[in-house]
């Protein structure tokens, strides 16, 4: 008896909600197909990986080859040669790439001259708006060994002009460079909104304790920051196997392939430009999975040493 | 407060950095213009700085007189306008949707945008989906469809709109206001500062595109965005005799670096335009996902 009360005046809002709830399936509706069409039939996709894919039989068609194409690929001298690329200039880049901001950060901390601060902070945004075509045009035209400003610098100050964008032993500096250059303006901005949530009191604690600015920056903005440089560390770790594609594409050219080609280029070029598309899903497969791995992993360590993680 | 001497010494060097940092961005951009300001007769072989050598239009007018590249300016606005457009509205809705209580299967739904966040076919399957499946290739649809779903967005508009106090929407509702008129009139003025962050950031993020038109409309040039065109234009050491064809200059006359430059200038010129005017949105866009990320 006493449910049958219970439902009865349950029933009539659930008609009204369906009136009202149409609306917002129809809303909802764009989003849910394009993400079936664009993610989810992609996802399926991945089975070409273990296919022998030939676009003139189609992929229902193609013939299994189980693990033939990560058999192939994990004893090719050159996707060895192209890892071992991805994995140093993604070393470099935590090294110096991720490390700019935070120092960049601090140091700006520091400015106590308001409108310097604010029209550096202008400035400092406007590459990471550019696109890496643009850059790597400012790039080749500032370094170029004949007419470019940096050589005249150079030469200025007594140095042989030299061709950055082709010597083997510069060009992942410079590719780092870029990368910083573009984005550590940007990239600062989430380590202000840490610090100006600092608590004052803590630095007004220091101060009574005798700490100058340098003593506060390291025993207090410093340890404000710890957790999210943490968090932004392990995401950054997670994507250790792929390099954006774009910098290294726009910005490496033949004479320095052997320092620069990495994952994401030579798939391009062996899946795209030669339609080996069965290898190279084999080879984004195998690298998605890592990262996953990577990433979960990671999070586990931290949230054991840390105390804290991304979920 | 008394300051020590190491104390001014670093103040002095922090000032100086800073200010060298800011001039690595802006001399560069100096440099470029004074390029493209340049005539061939002064300029070749010689090497530009910050002034022009030989003042001239010559090389905007070569550029902004070319029919194809007009075409492809015109393309890049159509196609930056359609796929902001596109992009806030599918994920406005999506995140109203999913923010409503009125939502019966909130959580299935949700899950299933959650894996498609996570996990991805890659690049292979989605060419070959786009180009073999839905025959696509060399359309703008190839640019379109596939791009204009955001997660990320999705998420932060669901977030914020369930944060936001129900009782506005509520007295609307016994107004008799429908869900839609809810959405647009009650809720996307109190949202307003994240989206207009989120217009910026993927008109830019469209303006800037290009690896698709590269995939996708290699044999449709005259389909291509500027970006594309520019990265051809920068591409080539020397502009080939195709390229001046096409700019429709005696190739003896015509001073190519300049020519590039002025290209170059032309495809950044509306960031740089917008650019003050949007600022103040870059903050609230930011932290907004950093708080919920």
């Amino acid at each position: 008896m006493s449910h049958r009360v219970q439902i009865k005046p349950s029933r009539k809002p659930q008609l009204a909600n369906m009136r009202t709830s149409m609306p917002l399936y129809v809303l909802i509706a764009p989003a849910l197909t394009l993400i079936f069409i664009f993610s989810y039939i992609p996802m399926y996709g991945v089975l070409l990986a273990f296919k022998d894919f030939s676009p003139y039989v189609g992929f229902i068609k193609s013939p299994w080859v189980g693990f033939e194409h990560f058999e192939y690929f994990l004893t090719d001298r050159k996707f060895w040669h192209v890892m071992r690329n991805t994995l140093i200039i993604n070393f470099y880049d935590i090294a110096f790439g991720f490390t700019a901001p935070i120092i960049f950060a601090l140091l700006a901390n520091e400015i106590m001259n308001k409108p310097f601060k604010r029209t550096m902070q202008t400035i400092s945004y406007l590459p990471h708006f550019l696109s890496w075509v643009v850059v790597s045009g400012l790039f080749y035209r500032l370094l170029s060994p004949t007419d470019g400003i940096v050589n005249e610098l150079v030469k200025f100050l007594g140095g042989e002009s030299i061709y950055f964008m082709t010597e083997k032993e510069i060009f992942r500096g410079i590719l780092v460079f870029a990368d910083i250059w573009k984005g550590v303006g940007w990239s600062a901005i989430l380590y202000f909104s840490v610090i100006s949530g600092i608590d004052l009191q803590l630095y007004d604690a220091a101060r009574i304790d005798g700490a100058g600015r340098f003593k506060q920056a390291l025993h207090v903005t410093l340890p404000g920051l710890l957790p999210m440089i943490v968090l932004l560390f392990l995401l950054r770790l997670a994507s250790i196997f792929g390099i954006g594609f774009e910098r290294i594409f726009l910005m490496y050219n033949s004479l320095v392939y052997d320092k620069a080609d990495v994952i994401s280029t030579y798939t391009y070029r062996l899946g795209i430009e030669q339609a080996q598309f069965s290898l190279t899903t084999a080879i984004g497969l195998s690298q998605s999975l890592l990262g996953f791995i990577l990433l979960t992993t990671s999070n586990r360590v931290s949230k054991k040493i840390a105390g804290m993680g991304l979920y | 407060m008394r300051e020590s001497a190491s104390r001014r010494i670093f103040v002095v060097f922090n000032y100086a950095l800073f200010t060298l940092f800011c001039l690595s961005i802006i001399l560069p951009f100096i440099n470029v213009l004074a390029i493209s300001f340049s005539a061939k007769d002064y300029a070749v072989n010689r090497v530009v700085g910050f002034v022009p050598l030989g003042f001239t239009f010559n090389n905007y007018i070569k550029i902004l007189s070319n029919t194809r590249f007009q075409r492809i300016f015109l393309n890049t606005v159509f196609l930056t306008a359609v796929r902001t457009a596109a992009a806030i509205l599918i994920a406005l809705g999506a995140g109203f949707a999913l923010a409503s209580k009125y939502f019966i299967g909130k959580k299935v739904v949700w899950i299933y945008i959650l894996i498609s966040m996570y996990f991805s076919g890659g690049l292979i399957p989605t060419y070959i989906l786009v180009v073999r499946w839905l025959k696509l290739g060399e359309t703008w649809w190839a640019l379109i469809l596939p791009a204009i779903v955001n997660t990320f967005y999705i998420m932060v508009f669901r977030n914020l709109i369930s944060q936001l106090p129900g009782e506005m929407s509520e007295s609307a509702e016994i107004d008799g206001a429908s869900q839609m008129t809810i959405m647009f009139r009650i809720i996307l003025p109190l949202i307003f500062p994240t989206i207009a962050a989120f217009i910026v950031f993927s008109a830019v993020g469209y303006w800037n595109s290009w690896f698709d038109v590269m995939i996708y409309l290699q044999k449709s040039k005259d389909l291509w965005t500027l970006q594309y065109l520019l990265r051809e234009i920068l591409a080539h050491a020397v502009l080939t005799e195709d390229q001046l064809k096409e700019f429709a200059v005696d190739p003896t006359q015509v001073y190519t670096e300049g020519l590039k430059m002025a290209a170059l200038m032309v495809t950044i010129l509306p960031i740089i335009v917008v650019y003050p005017f949007v600022q103040r949105y870059f903050m609230s866009g930011v932290l907004v996902g950093a708080v919920k990320g």
